[in-house]
């Protein structure tokens, strides 16, 4: 029976690992990326960005990204892409990229991982990570207290 | 010890009610006729508030401590055969996945609950949001593999033919004053979810509709999903109107198999009629948001290899087919009664079948089985804990002369013959003493 009690005073830490890709052919993009509201980048982004840390899984997760500095070209592209983001080991961009918000000066669609316009990315697991996922792979009833 | 491998979190929001009268904590338990049963409270000695809250706290208690409980034997069966069981449904009800167990546990809203109980004896200040109501065997049905106490046909067929001659007793539905008594508990009961009811034939018992009007009126009804199997013998107009009243209904519908075998093991159906009212309800359920259909069955000795026409239709229709759990009572029914030589066929026929569909890249067990998306990877996992059934269950075969001398008896009485749809199990049966 102490096997419950000690299992809720664990914190449930697992790795948080991020990457983020700049595509540079017209220009490097600048990049303000945040998790939980704590600036983890802020600068011209000129190669791959790698965020690995120890989150706790029972709170909520924000990843936000903010591109500026994109000058629009045809022949060449500036972007950001969200290569990956893993939570615990499981694939979450780009298996659920449909679940981003993206907030861009072209209304680009925020279903993507690809950063193609000036704005704001963002991704939010509002509730514990394992009960988010259990909503996002369909699988049905989750009862409440 | 493993909590992993025993817990079940069903005490903490589920409980039920037998025909009797008596209370009972969970739809899946064993009825194994080697397992000690429970003798619980009744409905005319306390309330199912009070039964839920504190009679169950025992079982709550043996539910933490990481050993097998007897009476939950079924679902580790079926657990150990890759079949669904009940306990990964109810874990997954809590957000809980046996393959991610211990973190998934942890991010659990239950998992407070949970030990807050553990700290006081079991005890539990909710009220159940998952209900299991038998009402009684009243049926028109008289399955081949059914007993006097879920079929009021076979209980007189069976006194009839001195097989079982005890009375059933009058189910607690029949008294105005249970049911009256048991609507008061649903209505105190924060946040019901769902609500399944079994019968007999539950479209003919008159406390089924009374229960489910009086759900609709009081306005309960808009916020529970409801569930119950059905024969597929009664089409009601009545009850499609009230079932429309429920914020949900899953429907399960009891069928062993398109082919003529159904007509024995389901006597006195017809595969013609029973066929008919399944599309109609397949129909229905399409313009019916949050209703979900499925084929149940009963896979028996005498019916298991003539389940593929129906794992071929829920297959195509994309309606998801579950076998009930895996029958223990009356044993002589099991499968596994086939000597190892009879199965071989159906063990081939049916890999087969699965090796015949897509192969998904996914392999994950499927426990949400009401996931209309996963319906055809749920079928063809189902129809795979068939095979690693068939080919890891013991040779019972000894029980081939019980089941034969059963045969023989309701034969006498219907006037048909198991021969007519079963040729190939004649040299079989034969040697049985038929």
């Amino acid at each position: 029976m102490n096997y419950f009690s000690n299992l809720l005073d664990s914190k449930l830490l697992a790795p948080v690992a991020i990457k983020l890709t700049p595509i540079i052919g017209n220009g490097v993009p600048h990049a303000k990326f945040r998790i939980n509201e704590i600036a983890q980048f802020d600068g011209p982004l000129s190669s791959e960005f790698v965020y690995d840390a120890q989150l706790s899984l029972l709170s909520p997760i924000s990843i936000e990204l903010e591109m500026t500095n994109k000058a629009y070209c045809s022949e060449k592209e500036t972007a950001i892409i969200v290569s990956s983001i893993s939570v615990d080991s499981i694939e979450i961009i780009p298996k659920f990229q449909h679940c981003a918000n993206y907030v861009n000066e072209k209304k680009f669609s925020s279903s993507t991982h690809y950063l193609g316009a000036n704005g704001i990315w963002s991704f939010k697991i509002d509730m514990p990570f394992y009960i988010w996922l259990h909503h996002h792979t369909d699988q049905g009833w989750l009862l409440a207290p | 010890m493993s909590i992993e491998k025993y817990f079940c979190p069903s005490p903490w929001f589920h409980a039920g009610i037998k025909t009797s009268g008596e209370y009972h904590f969970c739809r899946w338990v064993s009825y194994n006729k080697d397992i000690v049963q429970r003798k619980d409270p009744t409905i005319n000695e306390i309330s199912a508030i009070d039964f839920f809250q504190t009679t169950m706290a025992e079982i709550r208690l043996a539910q933490v401590t990481g050993n097998p409980f007897p009476l939950c034997k079924g679902c580790y069966e079926m657990e150990e055969h890759g079949k669904v069981s009940g306990r990964q449904k109810q874990l997954l009800k809590i957000g809980v996945d046996t393959n991610n167990f211990e973190k998934t546990l942890r991010s659990s809203p239950w998992l407070p609950i949970i030990v807050n109980s553990i700290k006081n004896n079991g005890l539990l200040g909710l009220t159940p949001q998952d209900w299991q109501v038998d009402l009684g065997n009243f049926c028109n049905s008289a399955c081949v593999f059914c007993t006097p106490k879920f079929s009021s046909k076979i209980a007189t067929e069976f006194k009839k033919l001195a097989i079982a001659t005890e009375t059933q007793p009058a189910p607690w539905c029949t008294s105005d004053v249970n049911v009256n008594s048991f609507i008061t508990s649903l209505k105190a009961c924060k946040n019901i979810q769902y609500l399944h009811f079994l019968g007999g034939e539950p479209t003919i018992i008159p406390a089924f509709k009374k229960i489910l009007k009086e759900l609709v009126v009081c306005g309960l009804a808009t916020s529970i999903t409801l569930g119950f199997a059905t024969n597929c013998t009664i089409w009601d107009e009545e009850l499609n109107t009230i079932l429309k009243g429920f914020k949900g209904v899953h429907l399960n519908l009891s069928i062993e198999s398109l082919e003529p075998i159904n007509d024995y093991v389901r006597y006195p159906s017809s595969i013609v009629t029973v066929t008919d009212i399944i599309n109609k309800w397949i129909n229905i359920s399409k313009d019916n948001k949050d209703w979900l259909v499925q084929i149940r069955i009963t896979p028996t000795v005498l019916s298991i290899s003539k389940i593929i026409s129906l794992f071929e239709f829920s297959y195509q229709s994309g309606v998801a087919i579950e076998a009930s759990n895996f029958i223990q009572e009356p044993a002589f029914m099991r499968p596994s009664v086939l000597p190892t030589e009879y199965r071989i066929k159906i063990i081939k026929d049916l890999q087969e079948w699965i090796e015949s569909k897509p192969v998904t890249e996914d392999n994950t067990l499927v426990v949400n089985t009401r996931s209309p998306a996963q319906a055809q990877t749920q079928i063809l996992q189902d129809a795979a804990s068939y095979v690693n059934y068939l080919v890891n269950s013991r040779d019972e075969s000894f029980r081939l002369t019980e089941l034969v001398a059963y045969i023989k008896k309701i034969e006498s009485n219907r006037k048909n013959s198991i021969l007519d749809y079963l040729p190939e199990y004649e040299l079989l049966f034969k040697s049985a003493g038929l």
